[in-house]
């Protein structure tokens, strides 16, 4: 799971309804060395419950987020984006880098800076669902 | 003469300016201001840096310069087309591209006069004056451009120096029918539309020798100038230029 | 928000506030008067995060004065609205770039050649550079306009259900060329989105 911001999420005509994700939402910072993800599968519960949890880790280490707002949340599968990746003759790595706030914090290494068809191919292929962050609720001390 | 109503006017932007002869405070103009908030919302304080340079010929050495600071406001609508600009000396309404037409103009010209009056009241005016800047956008269909076919005020140089890469000229000329000043510049620049070459058109008429001090003499004015900066403008460009005016 | 306007000009004709006015100046002052004579645009000196991005939607709403004469009014109006989107104050955050001048210059310069019918849906690098994307079923084009009249582009078309995806990047006076191959007509026109079916 990765958080993207409106400025980075594909528009409808006219720029009303966010209906996916812009190539430019996987592009490496110039100071990152990884693509910064969630690992859905980190945490215990339902599919529903870990994407919640996954949702407060990232708000917890990036409290600008908060609740409401139009940003998004891109989930993909890992094999997916292995496979997308291998298609595009390139080989990541997917590690685990738990951080204190958030333990499902991971990376995606070895992704080319400025491979904009790989790119294309990770909004396009990889990360095909999509979660508002406004439909997470804010977490209540006690909660997780 | 009517005014032509072309479907994509050239017009980038159009300027109404009242001088006086005697500034107002900072104070004034910034409660003065105030007074415009709901027809333009965004403000931004300016400051107006004059610097002129004396170069004198002959034997003496000495360069002086001499610096004028004034402070005003500009006030902008939202979407940066209408503006008003109030310095201690100038009140002036500017319009950017896309131009309404005339009456709307000037109806705006008249609202803003009015609230300003109320808030200054009278100040003797030193000098009327319009400006309308016109960018001329031709396709470029060839390496070279035959600008005499689109625009009658232009430089003329002998052909035998060759094709021009660059002209600016300018002239000034006595309006004597209604005792105003034109100022012509027109000259290449840089084009903001692909596969075009640019040519500005800018007519600046004003009366500075007994202007008039009273509204409807003002408003008056007005009109006679942009009948006249009509004739002007239709008389510099031709047939081919007005095509480009209505695609 | 303190802005500064530099003025050198002998104050014989009517102020401009336009950019194009400044550059008539300035033109006209290497004709050959005796004072020096120019007109600089305004420059900012404050920086709160909401001045940034009202002074950064200043500029570029300025800026697509200078071309509103090729653009509609409905144009105008939905990519002004979709520009104050991407700038919400509320969404922003501390290391975002807002949109770049020289960016959207470039921009205009696309927009006003493709004359697309079908407005795009707008975003925004991390670096400030404009991006537009269109959507037609599967089929995507995604347009990144970079300074200096450069853009950088990536096409997905879907052919019995497999995509080919094609990049780019080179001069925006090139764009329209490039991408002739691939049926822009698909994305910026308004019966293409209806009619072809999806791939």
């Amino acid at each position: 799971m990765r958080h993207v911001k409106w400025t980075l999420l594909r528009k409808d005509d006219d720029g009303i309804n966010a209906i996916g994700f812009l190539p430019q939402a996987f592009e490496l910072d110039p100071k990152d060395e990884y693509l910064s993800v969630n690992w859905i599968e980190h945490g215990p519960g339902d599919r529903v419950t870990r994407i919640r949890d996954s949702v407060w880790g990232i708000r917890k280490a990036r409290p600008s987020i908060g609740g409401g707002g139009k940003s998004r949340y891109a989930i993909g599968n890992v094999g997916k984006v292995k496979e997308v990746c291998l298609r595009n003759s390139v080989r990541v790595r997917i590690t685990h880098e738990p951080e204190k706030n958030n333990l499902g914090h991971s990376g995606i290494r070895r992704l080319p800076r400025e491979d904009l068809t790989l790119l294309e191919a990770l909004a396009d292929d990889a990360f095909t669902e999509m979660v508002a962050n406004s439909d997470i609720p804010l977490e209540q001390p006690g909660t997780s | 003469m009517s005014e032509q109503a072309y479907k994509q006017p050239p017009i980038t932007e159009a300027v109404i300016e009242i001088r006086f002869a005697t500034p107002n405070d900072d104070a004034t103009i910034a409660k003065a201001s105030g007074d415009f908030k709901s027809h333009y919302p965004q403000e931004d304080a300016a400051t107006n840096v004059a610097i002129q340079l004396y170069l004198p010929t002959g034997m003496e050495i000495k360069t002086m310069a001499q610096t004028l600071e004034k402070k005003g406001r500009r006030r902008s609508s939202m979407d940066q087309t209408q503006l008003v600009l109030l310095w201690p000396d100038n009140f002036v309404i500017s319009q950017l591209a896309p131009y309404p037409g005339w009456d709307a103009f000037f109806e705006r010209f008249r609202r803003d006069w009015e609230i300003w009056k109320r808030g200054i009241g009278y100040k003797k005016i030193s000098r009327i004056g319009v400006r309308y800047i016109n960018r001329i956008d031709i396709p470029l269909s060839g390496p070279l451009l035959e600008y005499e076919r689109f625009l009658n005020i232009y430089a003329y140089l002998p052909e035998s120096l060759g094709p021009v890469s660059s002209y600016a000229v300018q002239a000034q000329l006595p309006l004597q029918e209604i005792g105003c000043k034109l100022t012509l510049s027109s000259g290449l620049v840089p084009s903001p539309v692909l596969r075009h070459v640019s040519f500005v058109f800018d007519q600046d008429i004003a009366k500075e020798e007994t202007p008039p001090q009273n509204d409807d003499e003002i408003y008056n004015l007005l009109n006679e100038i942009r009948v006249k900066k009509n004739i002007v403008f239709e008389t510099c460009v031709t047939d081919e230029a007005r095509r480009l005016f209505n695609p | 928000m303190t802005e500064l306007i530099v003025n050198t000009r002998a104050a014989n004709t009517v102020l401009s506030s336009s950019i194009l006015g400044a550059d008539i100046v300035r033109q006209i002052g290497k004709l050959g008067s005796k004072s020096s004579t120019s007109e600089i645009n305004i420059i900012s000196t404050d920086n709160a995060v909401e001045e940034r991005l009202f002074d950064a939607l200043s500029r570029v709403k300025r800026l697509t004065a200078m071309v509103a004469m090729h653009l509609d009014a409905a144009w105008r109006q939905n990519l002004f609205s979709q520009l104050d989107g991407l700038h919400d104050p509320a969404e922003w955050e501390l290391d975002d770039e807002p949109v770049k001048e020289s960016s959207f210059a470039t921009f205009l310069k696309a927009i006003v050649e493709i004359r697309p019918e079908r407005r795009p849906g707008l975003g925004l690098s991390q670096a400030g550079h404009l991006i537009a994307a269109w959507t037609t079923g599967r089929d995507r084009l995604t347009i990144e306009f970079l300074p200096n009249d450069q853009v950088r582009w990536v096409l997905s078309r879907y052919y019995d259900d497999e995509p080919v995806r094609i990049a780019g990047q080179m001069a925006v006076s090139r764009l329209v060329e490039q991408l002739a191959p691939y049926e822009p007509a698909r994305w910026f026109c308004r019966e293409s989105k209806s009619d072809l079916p999806a791939g």
